[in-house]
């Protein structure tokens, strides 16, 4: 009995000497990165203590006066909010709809057999991701405009009437989805082209072998290849419904499409940055921050159980 | 490889699609780098469309004896490749222990770091941050809080994990630590995707300056982007110019605006024609069988 | 084994020295300019930084903006003789509001700032965070009373002088032109009347006298502000009362408004108007496009904002023979041509509460206050950057090397907006404002039928919580507003604008307009 005891006290030790010693080069790693979330990322984060707060920018963060959820009441008792919140949803679900598009077009890259057209292709596609939506929005209303846009203007010529584009809710949306998939399509083929060439060639090899035509490689090697990063690409976007960026919808916004225009990131810079009415915005911010968490969660959940992996 | 007739075609469908997307996507380019190469009456009167009309280099002499652009740039250039090595070497050492299978703690890690991908308390709480810590006006306060990327980290930690098994396993026997492992393994292995981060990271600093607008107020730590959004913001009026009436200032040259766009972009555009080196792919194949 | 430690040690030493290097970067390269004022050490030598414009316009040869001929003389001249040093700190003058509210938040501003924005001006003066500068103007700012003398009162907030407002010296907001040659070749006369200018309006339509080939835009640049005088002739002013004119300046609960957009919305159906006008932002570059490139017929823009931002000298370039002449044809029933004007308070200069140099400040504007130094800042040096004309008025020169001197100038003398001579010659200060000797006529004339019935919007120094919550939101939804009523069907306007007004009461325009009255009768009961 007494043997038994000692080799069970030996052997336990060196079972978790044995994880450390081989795995602590694992914790020093981590000690930058997590000093980096630790002090840039969670020390501010006190700073949405604001939103509970009747915030006096000279009394400062601590020091304003405690409100609990007035201003949460506030925000939802405020008539352009839900519209502001329904705006963000609607433009991120139809964003949505444009997943699929950069993976395809780093399919078809994959495909592409002579090589400097692929390389010049990739690097010309990703080039509007560059121009600054400040600019897009200017050549947006150059091209688009109804009476003297340039599209406009060439409808009419060869007799057709111009499409208003920029005026009608409906198309204003459309021409918002489309200038968001021209922006950022080249740009988000990069990341799938990356993925693409850890696929295993050997497998394409016995493919052809086996006679297999160029949609079934597709289907059974290059899809399933990258499969990883499209699922978790898709839980991020998911994430991110509840939020949306600030200057595309500013940009490309005017009088006739207000009604759709205002998203939370413009209704929060008028209200909350030029009003000076930090708490508000910090209230939305923390709002839109719980919503997309809880989205995260759920697509993660349910990715685990249709796919048997997602994010973690 | 031989190719069928159905293939044949379906290349060159497939050359014609992506020849199409990409027009559309370079026509806007080539309107702007027009527009800094015409006349500004021309302009004016919205005849130029995607050739110089009244071709004039006028607008580029502008900004190139325009010391403080030149410098500008010089600056986001030294910028933008310090931040990108830091970030990378910070990015690897996060996404590598997380993607390791007996890693205890990892998951608790992992969700700590993807919360801060949602919790955005706005500037001013960043802004007293970056004052305690003495960094307002210095570069390190357009380095250090954004130092990782928590969407990059994920992507990074997916590609690291996605590394055959046998592949560490094998290492171990063979003596090798995880610091060997990474260095000799992992990294040469990832090639494509770690280009891809340093792409996404260099662009995105060379594109960002809402945080400069605040840190900064330097004029020789200006990133290129910051006095260029200036000098097209500025040259529009607007309600507050309005109230300084006689106060404004003839607005920029559309010629001027466009070749300092083309000033400030075509740099980083040349990154990734350089990066492509790296996607490269076939090395797994040659490491596991080895 | 051992190996392995070894190297493990070198990566950890490597990692150990990466974070101390990193730290110590952080603490070592703080050259934190934005101090507030506790700079040099020696005596009583203090340090008094100024918020400065940056307007991203530094001509290529130039010296920076803070440090350049006019900083220099204010150091030499200000900074020198009262032991301080004057310190510029620049912010991006596009994100003035933004960058001023984090840097007061955030303890960082410098001693002197400044805004447009009364609404942020009420809300730093409410929030406890300017200074009181009452008591420092009477002991070291006898000059600037002076020359400030119209604007001091409207600083005044809850009694105490948090704000010193900057003397507007033209109050002239928006004046109206007109194709002078496309009226000569119809045979047409200049328009006094309303009447009158929709006729040359519709002529312009009609008969393309600028040979445009259908694309002339008799009037454009639509939008609420600068629509303000053709809107104004259509109210009654019998039943407006000063209280009514505060309460709601845009007017959208105003007798004779509807009528007012009935006529816009005529005007538009009758491609009178911008067809694109809703899709523009305000006050966008496509309205100086449309000037020069010929296609505008008339426009209400800011006050002698063609000859300020060059388009009407553009506009002679593409065309030498084309005229801009100013008219005031917008009348009332009783011939009156009512228009806002500005008030004479300009910027507002404020001190944060955080400070320790507001008597520096106010000793800084008063030494500015000085005619001749009010000459230097906005002009430069005599023979260099400027010249005296025969009637003793002070011109700015167009070399380049003048140029390199004032690209910026009105950002240094900050007590005034606009040119300005001496407080005792008000109308060689209207003369000194005509910048452009060529079209000095335009300008005197734009100024003129600026001012022509000209109203102020009465001043009340009680700060109207729905305002100053509710003024951003209701400006933009304006703009669709104006879009919807202009742009409706003509059998359905009636009902259109009657929605559109409730929508702006509901958003908040009935709280802002109720609370303003009481605020009003509160003031001046």
């Amino acid at each position: 009995m007494k043997n038994e005891a000692q080799a069970t006290t030996i052997v336990i030790p060196s079972r978790r000497m044995s994880y450390l010693s081989r795995q602590w080069p694992l914790y020093a790693m981590m000690v930058i990165p997590m000093a980096f979330f630790l002090i840039f990322r969670y020390i501010p984060m006190a700073g949405v203590v604001v939103a509970f707060k009747n915030y006096n920018i000279f009394t400062g963060i601590w020091d304003s006066a405690w409100v609990g959820l007035d201003v949460f009441r506030e925000v939802f008792a405020l008539p352009e909010f839900y519209r502001a919140l329904r705006n963000t949803l609607l433009l991120n679900v139809l964003g949505l709809l444009t997943f699929p598009i950069p993976i395809i077009l780093a399919l078809l890259l994959n495909e592409l057999r002579v090589r400097w057209y692929k390389r010049l292709s990739q690097t010309v596609m990703y080039l509007p991701h560059f121009i600054s939506w400040v600019i897009v929005g200017g050549l947006v209303l150059e091209l688009l405009s109804t009476n003297t846009g340039y599209v406009n203007e060439f409808l009419k010529s060869i007799g057709l009437s111009p499409i208003p584009f920029l005026e009608k809710p409906a198309l204003w949306i459309a021409t918002y989805v489309g200038t968001g998939v021209w922006h950022y399509a080249g740009w988000g083929t990069i990341l799938y082209l990356a993925a693409l060439t850890g696929i295993n060639k050997e497998l394409y090899e016995a493919a052809e072998v086996d006679g297999a035509s160029r949609m079934r490689r597709i289907w059974h090697i290059t899809l399933p290849g990258i499969k990883p990063t499209i699922i978790v690409l898709f839980i991020i976007q998911i994430g991110h419904m509840a939020e949306i960026g600030f200057e595309q919808p500013y940009v490309l916004r005017n009088a006739y499409v207000m009604e759709y225009a205002q998203v939370i990131s413009t209704y929060v810079y008028t209200v909350g940055i030029r009003s000076t009415q930090f708490a508000l915005a910090t209230a939305i911010g923390l709002f839109q921050s719980l919503v997309g968490l809880i989205l995260l969660l759920s697509a993660e959940l349910i990715s685990r159980r249709v796919n048997g992996q997602g994010i973690f | 490889m031989i190719q069928s007739p159905a293939e044949k075609l379906g290349n060159v469908i497939i050359m014609i699609i992506i020849g199409g997307f990409c027009i559309f996507c370079i026509l806007p380019m080539i309107h702007i780098l027009a527009l800094s190469l015409s006349g500004n009456r021309a302009i004016m009167s919205g005849e130029v469309g995607l050739w110089p009309v009244e071709l004039t280099f006028q607008a580029y002499e502008g900004v190139l004896a325009n010391a403080r652009m030149v410098r500008s740039l010089l600056f986001t250039v030294a910028l933008v490749i310090g931040y990108t090595a830091v970030a990378l070497v910070a990015t690897i050492l996060a996404a590598y222990p997380l993607s390791r299978r007996n890693f205890k703690g990892k998951n608790v890690m992992f969700g700590l770091i993807i919360v801060t991908m949602f919790f955005n308390p706005g500037i001013i709480p960043h802004f007293l941050l970056v004052k305690e810590l003495h960094m307002l006006n210095t570069v390190w306060s357009l380095v250090l809080p954004l130092l990782i990327s928590a969407f990059l980290l994920i992507i990074l930690k997916t590609s690291f994990s996605q590394l055959p098994i046998e592949l560490e396993d094998s290492a171990w026997l063979d003596g090798c630590g995880h610091v060997r492992y990474l260095t000799r393994v992992v990294i040469p292995l990832s090639l494509p995707v770690l280009a891809t981060l340093a792409l996404y990271y260099a662009v995105d600093r060379w594109n960002m300056f809402q945080d400069a607008l605040y840190y900064i107020n330097d004029q020789d730590l200006y990133p290129i982007q910051l006095r260029l959004y200036e000098m097209v913001i500025n040259s529009q009026t607007n309600d507050a110019t309005a109230q300084e009436g006689f106060n404004s200032t003839a607005p920029v040259p559309q010629s001027l605006k466009a070749a300092s766009i083309m000033f400030a972009t075509v740099p980083i555009l040349l990154v990734y024609p350089w990066l492509q080196r790296y996607f490269i792919s076939g090395m797994l194949v040659g490491a596991v069988k080895g | 084994m051992r190996k392995f430690y070894k190297k493990s040690l070198a990566v950890l030493l490597v990692l150990l020295l990466a974070s101390v290097m990193v730290l110590a970067g952080c603490s070592n390269k703080s050259q934190s300019s934005n101090a507030d004022g506790d700079g040099g050490n020696s005596g009583k030598r203090i340090t008094l930084t100024i918020e400065l414009f940056d307007r991203s316009n530094t001509p290529a040869g130039a010296p920076p903006i803070d440090d350049n001929f006019m900083t220099q003389y204010v150091q030499k001249n200000f900074g020198d003789p009262n032991n301080i040093d004057v310190k510029f700190v620049t912010v991006p003058r596009s994100e003035e509001v933004q960058k001023l509210n984090a840097l007061m938040a955030t303890k960082s501003a410098p001693d002197l700032v400044f805004t447009y924005d009364k609404p942020t001006v009420q809300n730093y003066a409410q929030s406890g965070g300017l200074i009181d500068l009452g008591p420092y103007i009477e002991e070291h700012g006898q000059q600037l009373k002076k020359v400030l003398a119209p604007t001091l009162s409207d600083g005044i907030f809850e009694g105490k002088q948090y704000a010193i407002p900057a003397l507007r010296v033209i109050q002239a907001q928006t004046s109206t032109f007109i194709r002078k040659d496309w009226l000569d070749k119809l045979d047409l006369p200049l328009p006094t009347t309303t009447e009158q200018w929709y006729e040359a309006m519709k002529a312009f339509k009609e008969q393309d006298p600028g040979g445009t080939g259908g694309k002339v835009i008799p009037y454009t640049q639509i939008d609420v502000f600068h629509l303000k005088p053709l809107v104004n002739s259509f109210w009654e002013w019998s039943q407006i009362s000063e209280e009514d004119l505060f309460a709601d300046p845009d007017g959208w609960t105003q007798p004779g408004n509807k009528d007012a957009y009935r006529f816009l919305n005529k005007m538009y159906h009758e491609g009178l108007l911008d067809p694109d006008f809703p899709l523009q932002a305000d006050f966008s570059e496509v309205f100086y496009q449309q000037v020069v490139t010929g296609i505008a017929g008339s426009a209400t823009p800011n006050t002698n904002e063609p000859v300020y931002n060059g388009y009407y000298a553009n506009l002679k370039q593409n065309d030498p023979d084309a005229v801009l002449a100013t008219i005031d044809p917008f009348t009332t029933k009783d011939g009156k041509r009512p228009k806002p004007m500005f008030s004479p308070s300009g910027i507002y200069l404020m001190v944060p509460v955080f400070s320790k140099n507001a008597e520096a400040v106010v000793k800084y504007l008063d030494w500015m206050a000085q005619p001749e130094n009010i000459l230097t800042l906005q002009l430069g040096q005599k023979g260099v950057s400027y010249d005296v004309d025969e009637d003793g008025i002070p011109f700015a020169l167009t070399t380049p090397e003048a140029n390199e001197l004032l690209y910026n100038n009105q950002d240094y003398a900050m007590i005034m907006n606009g040119k300005y001579l001496s407080p005792d010659t008000p109308e060689r200060n209207i003369a000194a404002n005509a910048t452009v000797p060529e079209f000095r006529d335009f300008t005197v004339e734009s100024i003129q039928a600026g001012m022509n019935d000209g109203y102020i919007i009465p001043r009340v120094d009680i700060p109207v919580q729905a305002e100053i919550k509710y003024s951003t939101i209701l400006s933009e939804k304006m703009k669709s507003m104006l879009a919807s009523i202009v742009t409706a069907d003509p059998a359905d306007f009636d009902r259109v604008y009657e929605e559109q007004v409730k929508e702006w009461m509901d958003a908040g325009g009935r709280e802002m307009v109720d609370e303003k009255r009481k605020a009003y009768q509160e003031f001046y009961k």
